[in-house]
């Protein structure tokens, strides 16, 4: 990783979309574009029937196991299988969520921001000046198959 | 629904004001409430109510806070949480027609006013299965805003 002189870090984020409301980091992690996946207390958002419509690591882990997805071990690049970062922010709520690329890079949506690409899971961790919408740390890590494509299940 | 050519006044109306009003058209016998209440107000009667230009400036500067501080999140709740688009909900029915305007101009990239607009007006206009199709949720919101005198 490249670093200035004084051991600050370059992060190594390319820009891949213009900026748009019309998804966010978890809709795009599940390989959809067409909404903004949240489990809302209003029910203004898309949430996959059958999970839990709560902020928790457990209910969006559920959202991504409709597509396939289960635990695994770490974040390495793994032959065959297509991972995803979910992280925990300050609040210890759910955050963001990544999606591994076969090059190993990870691509994220950054709020009502652009598609962008990095090269590991801490990168995004602490983007913005705000530290109360910080991404945080990766909670858990998922991957399924590259051979799955699960479509999204309906709204409940 | 409004007859053909009435006009519509978008503004807090209190019992206070009522009476007033009321008292007004006995006098110079307006014919409505409505007639009344312009004709107050072109005599300089200030109704309980922050001057219109307050309210947008309010909406303006408020939205541009809380954009800015919420551009990169992703948790409708977190975006919604935030103290300028709470304050912008604390504004209630005035701010109305300002939200719509700021939602009618982001057409291609509407801003996340739902939580508010559902807050303020009680109203649910989105269908279920339009749910999180920001550009459809706009859409829906806006017929909304038309059908009922805010735009």
């Amino acid at each position: 990783m490249a670093r200035l002189g004084g051991g600050e870090r370059i992060p190594l984020i390319y820009y891949r979309s213009p900026a748009t409301t019309e998804y966010n980091c978890i809709a795009w992690a599940a390989g959809e574009i067409a909404r903004w996946w949240w489990p809302d207390g209003m029910n203004e958002y898309y949430w996959p029937a059958g999970a839990p419509r709560e902020e928790t690591l457990a209910a969006f882990i559920a959202a991504y196991s409709s597509l396939g997805y289960a635990p695994c071990a770490n974040a390495d690049l793994e032959e065959g299988h297509e991972k995803v970062a979910l992280y925990v922010g300050p609040a210890g709520g759910p955050t963001h969520a990544a999606r591994q690329l076969a090059s190993g890079l990870w691509t994220s949506k950054l709020g009502c921001m652009e598609d962008v690409e990095h090269d590991s899971t801490g990168e995004i961790s602490a983007l913005g000046a705000n530290p109360i919408y910080h991404y945080g740390e990766v909670g858990a890590i998922l991957r399924r198959r590259a051979a799955e494509t699960t479509a999204p299940p309906p709204t409940e | 629904m409004a007859k053909p050519g009435a006009r519509v006044l978008n503004m807090h109306v209190n019992e206070k004001l009522l009476a007033r009003v009321d008292k007004y058209r006995f006098r110079r016998m307006h014919a409505s409430r409505t007639e009344a209440i312009e004709a107050l107000l072109e005599k300089g009667l200030r109704a309980d109510r922050r001057p219109e230009n307050e309210v947008a400036q309010s909406v303006l500067s408020l939205s541009r806070r809380w954009r800015e501080d919420t551009r990169l999140a992703s948790s409708v709740t977190a975006i919604a949480m935030h103290p300028a688009y709470q304050e912008m909900i604390g504004l209630g029915a005035e701010a109305l027609p300002h939200i719509f305007g700021e939602l009618a101009a982001e057409s291609d990239n509407p801003g996340q006013w739902f939580w508010a607009l559902r807050a303020i007006t009680g109203a649910d206009p989105v269908p279920a299965d339009k749910k999180g199709m920001v550009r459809e949720m706009a859409k829906a919101w806006l017929a909304w805003a038309a059908e009922n005198g805010y735009r």
